[in-house]
């Protein structure tokens, strides 16, 4: 069940690819309501595979690697589609799809080796922190390929020689607006979701902060977007300079988010 | 069936001439009730760009001589002061070239988009005026869906290619949507306005207007709903506006760099695109450098211009292909529909099997009198001649339904042509 639901994302997602790559790359757009639909369907699918998952387990589907990386991109492409309707930021599609597609057949290839879950994975909180926190990461990433594609159709005006990007792009107030305000959700998201990860640890182990590898970096990305979000409001950071931040601060979380784990083994993986 | 076009375009003639030979669009219908005296079919075009006559008909030997005659007495200008820029095209040139012009591939501006409006118009004129038959109707809409067609398959339209029109495309590259964006104009040339009217139209909608004396100022501001503001507070208007346009005379930089470092502050440095029309520049260069400014002189607009017109061409050479291809099996749908030599083959063929039946019975007879043969020529002729007249009206109809070119087909293999 889980792979045929899985392999049928696939398949929507991938159609939904194909559209967005040609409207990308050959400038041709015509089809984007049966485009959307098959967004909207490989989304519900990749939904409902993780919504199996988690009832078949009996757990949060995060428990793994693929897992975790799956539910992201399922949490990237809804809120890709809520951003996305009028249909500005179609180019994020380019990119966000392939990785979307690839993390589902990660996942596909790799449940079997399931690691043993940790009880503490199990009940309460976690059922509040850990989407919290996957879902400010998702926020996050979108922001940071808007600030790329920020980047570089600034470079594109700036240089006066309009080439490939410069036809291709949205505009730089596109870009930076809806950058802007996934990075205020995923602001949100992440101190609510560090938030309930320290009451969680308090009803766990008695103690709210326990001064994890995990933790840490999380408190540290977190105090990065506070600065460039206090930046933006008193200091007027814009355009650049907030662009290259919110690629830092993506950078931070993904670390917080995935390479943590892999330099320090403990309950806390993902 | 034969399609003709004789005409002259920016191509081939002066702009003197054409005006000269330019009809009205009032005056199209009364020329095409003329033209109607010597061909069953026509249409005219007349653009500041071409005129064009389109005909269809099947009797005239000299087509050119007799249209050249034609417009000659029509525009009371001897022939011998047009003729030599005139292009004629028959048949199956003729269907491409209407393609052609149709698809915008015959334009100045290779793309632009007014020419179908055009055309659609001197239709609507002709059908008006009943001076189209099947034929040249059929034509005209198949061209008009050609040209839908090369414009939503190729990018021929898709960048613009006026400085004025650059600058906007530009804008909204930064800007997202300029509704609600403001605007300020430093010293007013015709190209600031025509850009500031590119703008409006786009939704842009306080105009500020500032120049080193404050009447000139008012002037222009009165003249295009902005408003006018005092040149000292250059800094503060800045500050406003979102888009600056500037085309003084001035021989120095009008906004220095410590100005736009000064309004990106008041400003929160929210961006500013710099235009600068004028020549020497009026805009100092540096600007660019600071961030979320952008700053396009007029070459830099026209290299981005020609840029647009080069991937133009490209495309242009894909829609080549395209109106020609379209072009070739339009022709061939026509030849196939076109009855008339199908009426003479069947015809011939009927008489040749008449004239041998003749023969035979001549000889089973034995020797008639004159009288004798001529009525027996007569009976014969008159039989053939009625089911042959009858069956002719009936196979024109035929032609201009959907199906027509199976049913032809079907009818030439009943007389196994």
């Amino acid at each position: 069940m889980q792979n045929v639901l899985a392999l049928i994302s696939i398949l929507f997602y991938a159609l939904s690819a194909v559209y967005f790559g040609v409207k990308f790359f050959l400038k041709k757009d015509k089809t984007r309501t049966l485009a959307f639909l098959f967004l909207l369907i490989g989304f519900v699918t990749h939904a409902l595979d993780l919504l199996v998952i988690g009832l078949d387990h009996h757990r949060f589907p995060a428990a793994t690697f693929t897992e975790a990386f799956s539910l992201l991109t399922c949490l990237v492409i809804l809120l890709f589609i809520l951003m996305n309707r009028a249909g500005e930021m179609d180019a994020a599609g380019v990119l966000l799809l392939p990785v979307t597609i690839l993390s589902v057949m990660l996942y596909v290839l790799h449940h079997g080796n399931d690691q043993v879950v940790e009880p503490v994975l199990k009940g309460g909180w976690i059922y509040v922190h850990i989407p919290l926190m996957i879902l400010s990461v998702a926020a996050l990433s979108i922001s940071c390929i808007l600030a790329a594609m920020y980047l570089v159709q600034e470079k594109q005006l700036k240089s006066k020689s309009p080439a490939f990007f410069y036809y291709r792009l949205p505009s730089l107030e596109v870009c930076e607006e809806w950058s802007y305000r996934s990075l205020w959700f995923g602001f949100f998201t992440l101190t609510f979701g560090i938030l309930t990860g320290m009451i969680w640890s308090k009803y766990l182990r008695g103690v709210y902060w326990s001064g994890d590898y995990k933790g840490i970096w999380s408190v540290i990305t977190w105090c990065l977007y506070a600065m460039l979000l206090h930046g933006r409001t008193i200091s007027s950071w814009r355009g650049r300079k907030a662009a290259y931040l919110a690629i830092l601060g993506f950078v931070f979380i993904l670390f917080a988010f995935a390479g943590v784990s892999l330099v320090a083994k403990s309950y806390h993986s993902f | 069936m034969a399609i003709s076009l004789i005409g002259l375009n920016h191509k081939t003639a002066p702009v003197e001439l054409r005006e000269r030979l330019h009809m009205p669009q009032d005056q199209i219908a009364e020329a095409l009730g003329k033209l109607l005296q010597i061909v069953p079919e026509a249409l005219i075009f007349s653009t500041c760009n071409r005129v064009e006559l389109l005909i269809n008909q099947e009797a005239l030997e000299d087509v050119r001589e007799q249209l050249v005659l034609f417009w000659s007495k029509y525009r009371n200008m001897p022939a011998a002061e047009f003729e030599p820029f005139l292009y004629h095209h028959a048949g199956p040139d003729a269907v491409h070239h209407v393609f052609r012009v149709t698809s915008s591939l015959d334009s100045m501006v290779i793309g632009e988009p007014q020419i179908l409006g055009q055309m659609k118009q001197f239709f609507a004129i002709a059908q008006q005026a009943k001076s189209i038959g099947a034929t040249l109707h059929s034509l005209m809409e198949r061209s008009f869906m050609v040209a839908k067609k090369v414009r939503n398959e190729t990018m021929i339209a898709a960048n613009a290619v006026s400085v004025s029109s650059v600058a906007v495309e530009l804008a909204t590259k930064i800007f997202g949507k300029l509704e609600g964006r403001t605007a300020l104009i430093i010293g007013a040339g015709k190209m600031s306005l025509l850009s500031i009217q590119h703008l409006q139209s786009r939704g842009v909608r306080v105009i500020l207007v500032t120049n080193r004396t404050f009447q000139k100022a008012a002037e222009i501001a009165e003249h295009i709903k902005g408003r006018a503001v005092p040149f000292e507070n250059l800094i503060d208007c800045l500050a406003e506006s979102d888009i600056v346009i500037s085309s003084t005379g001035s021989d120095t930089f009008i906004v220095r760099k410590e100005h736009a470092l000064r309004a990106m502050s008041l400003r929160k440095n929210r961006p500013i695109f710099f235009i600068d029309l004028a020549v020497p520049r009026d805009i100092d260069p540096q600007i660019n450098q600071i961030d979320n400014t952008f700053l396009y002189d007029i070459d830099d607009l026209r290299a981005v211009a020609d840029k647009n017109r080069q991937e133009r061409q490209k495309e242009a050479q894909r829609a080549e292909e395209m109106v020609s291809q379209e072009a070739e099996v339009f022709w061939n749908k026509l030849k196939a529909l076109d009855i008339a030599p199908t009426i003479r083959e069947i015809q011939s063929r009927i008489e040749s099997m008449r004239k041998r039946e003749i023969e035979l019975t001549l000889k089973k007879l034995g020797p008639l009198t004159a009288e004798q043969q001529e009525a027996i020529e007569q009976l014969t002729a008159s039989v053939t001649d009625k089911i042959v007249q009858s069956s002719f009206s009936e196979l024109r109809q035929l032609a201009n339904q959907p199906d027509g070119v199976e049913k032809i087909s079907l009818i030439k293999k009943l007389f196994r042509l």
